[in-house]
């Protein structure tokens, strides 16, 4: 795993380097658009259809269109920098017990490495949250933006999530939900027996990716169709080869060797660089 | 804690500019590839790259490999290489180590693993035992397959050394026969390793100026192995080389670049040569630089063009 940042975590008066990871991997089918008679994969062109012409990136900024066709401009570095990105902290301001977040607010996850001299208090916070039982409330600037988060621990280390604030998440209010109807109570009964006769401890490793599995199965069996069909299809790497022809090499300089033969007359430099490298070697 | 979850740094070999000679030193093919711990336990297998880090979801070719070990647990330790063209490829294995998918990759970019030394086996550690002894245990253990291969080891490193270089390879590792396993990071001086001089085809994107003259080259492979037919290929930055290169060849490298010359880069962006005076020109001409080694960013280590000394 390559770490994606690297900072601090700043907790009062204390300021522990760590590094970011992510925490989990999509891993979804990817596509190429193709067009359809020749097969090539399109290109995405940006162009201006004022200027009538292909747009390269050193022209590009963006703009905040506050009114129908009207912009304000923003370079990427004043959106880089209102979002405090270069300050590369994560900055604790509370402490709260996690049953009081709602999972709904849970954005991504990702792993907090202590880095070098951030070991020893990256330790004792993380072993000092665990007991208190409670998360830490931060915040952290990633992707041209600012999130709150949730430092946690998480077995041996310590996780952290960006939430989203409250604003972004939908109001129940504005789903099309009726006035609740009465329920009776051999309703009731019926409805909870169900659940307790599904009740199962939740089983991660049992969770299968039908849809991806199908998918990639059609691909696989195109692929070995394709490799039948085309007869001129490249072979194989086979590491055999290589073996038997430095053997081959190993062999004729050995004998040549034997026969008190040597590249003395015809060598390439670099064979004159080895010969001194051996010849170094023996006094 | 038990064998199958430790992490182990792998035994490092120390650089030494001349091959040491001598019945006391056993010789390998230093393969040039990425560092590979295989943990077995029944039919679960762990990888584990020199960093520590897991690789075992990265390469899947690799779970058959219980079923060629007779033991029931077992360490070994070896190098994981990429063929393109019958050679060793490291800059196909770093892209595949880098890329997101292994389930196709693996069909792309087949990778082998030279296995050169067993750690544990059914119970025992062999670290302390010498050298040749767990080379013993090792072929005894291992059965090898298309893709798992055990590395050969000669007596005269010298008829090597020459093989390898014929056949363009790293280099060469002296292992002192008698020697324990002795764990990383620090370079032990049991095993001692001489590396040659490399060789790499790379087309030329662009001519780098200063003072309206051209400076050096920078150099790039294609990218996807140049497949997607009809298109011009776009190409991946290795670095730039000016060593070797006379005001003569630079001189005709301009008169070349100004026929050659295009608007579009064609670099794979972030565009290299930043803020310097650069013609692009269409990748159509190819050099055979000489470096010594790829860096951690895919880059030339010290290109220089044709035999200049170091």
């Amino acid at each position: 795993m390559r770490s994606m940042w690297k900072g601090s975590l700043a907790f009062g008066l204390v300021s522990i380097p760590v590094s970011l990871f992510s925490a989990t991997t999509t891993r979804g089918l990817s596509f190429r658009t193709l067009h359809i008679p020749c097969h090539t994969p399109l290109q995405y062109r940006k162009t201006c259809p004022h200027c009538e012409k292909e747009v390269p990136p050193e022209e590009i900024t963006r703009g905040y269109e506050y009114e129908k066709g009207h912009f304000v401009v923003l370079s990427d570095e004043e959106i880089r920098a209102a979002a405090g990105e270069k300050e590369k902290v994560i900055e604790i301001d509370y402490f709260a017990n996690i049953e009081e977040i709602d999972p709904i607010y849970f954005q991504k996850a990702y792993y907090l490495a202590p880095e070098g001299p951030g070991r020893k208090p990256y330790a004792l916070l993380r072993r000092a949250m665990e007991e208190s039982g409670r998360v830490a409330l931060a915040s952290i600037a990633l992707h041209n933006r600012q999130w709150p988060a949730v430092v946690r621990v998480y077995g041996d280390v310590l996780s952290l999530s960006t939430i989203y604030f409250p604003d972004e998440v939908n109001a129940v209010a504005e789903l099309p939900v009726t006035p609740a109807p009465e329920l009776r109570e051999g309703e009731m009964v019926m409805a909870r027996e169900l659940i307790e006769y599904l009740a199962t401890p939740f089983a991660p490793e049992k969770l299968r990716d039908h849809y991806r599995e199908r998918l990639l199965e059609i691909i696989e069996a195109r692929i070995k169709g394709k490799e039948i069909a085309v007869a001129l299809a490249p072979e194989r790497e086979k590491v055999v080869d290589l073996l038997s022809a430095l053997q081959a090499s190993v062999e004729m300089a050995r004998g040549r060797k034997e026969k008190g033969v040597g590249g003395k007359s015809k060598g390439t430099r670099s064979v004159t660089r080895k010969k001194e490298a051996v010849a170094q070697a023996k006094k | 804690m038990n064998f199958f979850d430790r992490r182990i740094h792998p035994m490092e070999p120390r650089p030494s500019k001349t091959l040491p000679l001598g019945e006391t030193y056993g010789y390998q093919v230093k393969w040039d590839g990425m560092r590979l711990l295989a943990f077995g336990r029944g039919s679960e297998l762990r990888l584990q790259g020199k960093s520590l880090r897991d690789k075992t979801s990265k390469y899947p070719e690799l779970s058959g490999l219980t079923r060629l070990v007779r033991a029931e647990e077992f360490i070994l330790d070896g190098e994981l290489i990429a063929l393109v063209e019958g050679r060793p490829c490291f800059y196909s294995l770093m892209r595949r180590e880098h890329s997101g998918s292994s389930y196709l990759a693996g069909r792309n970019v087949p990778v082998f693993y030279m296995i050169f030394d067993c750690l544990y086996l059914d119970g025992a550690w062999l670290v302390e035992q010498p050298w040749e002894c767990r080379q013993e245990m090792l072929g005894g253990a291992l059965q090898e397959n298309e893709t798992v291969r055990i590395c050969a080891n000669y007596d005269d490193g010298e008829s090597l050394l020459a093989g390898v270089e014929k056949q363009n390879l790293e280099g060469v590792v002296a292992k002192k026969r008698g020697s324990p396993y002795v764990s990383g990071p620090r370079e032990s001086p049991y095993w001692l390793k001489t590396k040659l001089e490399q060789q790499i085809l790379t087309l030329v994107g662009g001519l780098l100026l200063r003072d309206q003259k051209v400076v050096s080259l920078l150099l790039g492979l294609e990218e996807g192995n140049g497949s997607e037919s009809g298109r011009t290929a776009t190409l991946r930055y290795i670095g730039n080389v000016s060593s070797g290169l006379t005001e003569k060849d630079l001189a005709e490298w301009q008169k070349w670049g100004r026929r050659h010359a295009v608007s579009d880069p064609p670099f794979r962006r972030p565009l290299p040569a930043a803020g310097r005076e650069v013609i692009w020109v269409e990748p159509l001409r190819g050099i055979t630089v000489t470096f010594n080694e790829w860096t951690p960013e895919l880059k030339l280590r010290a290109p220089r063009v044709g035999l200049t000394p170091l």
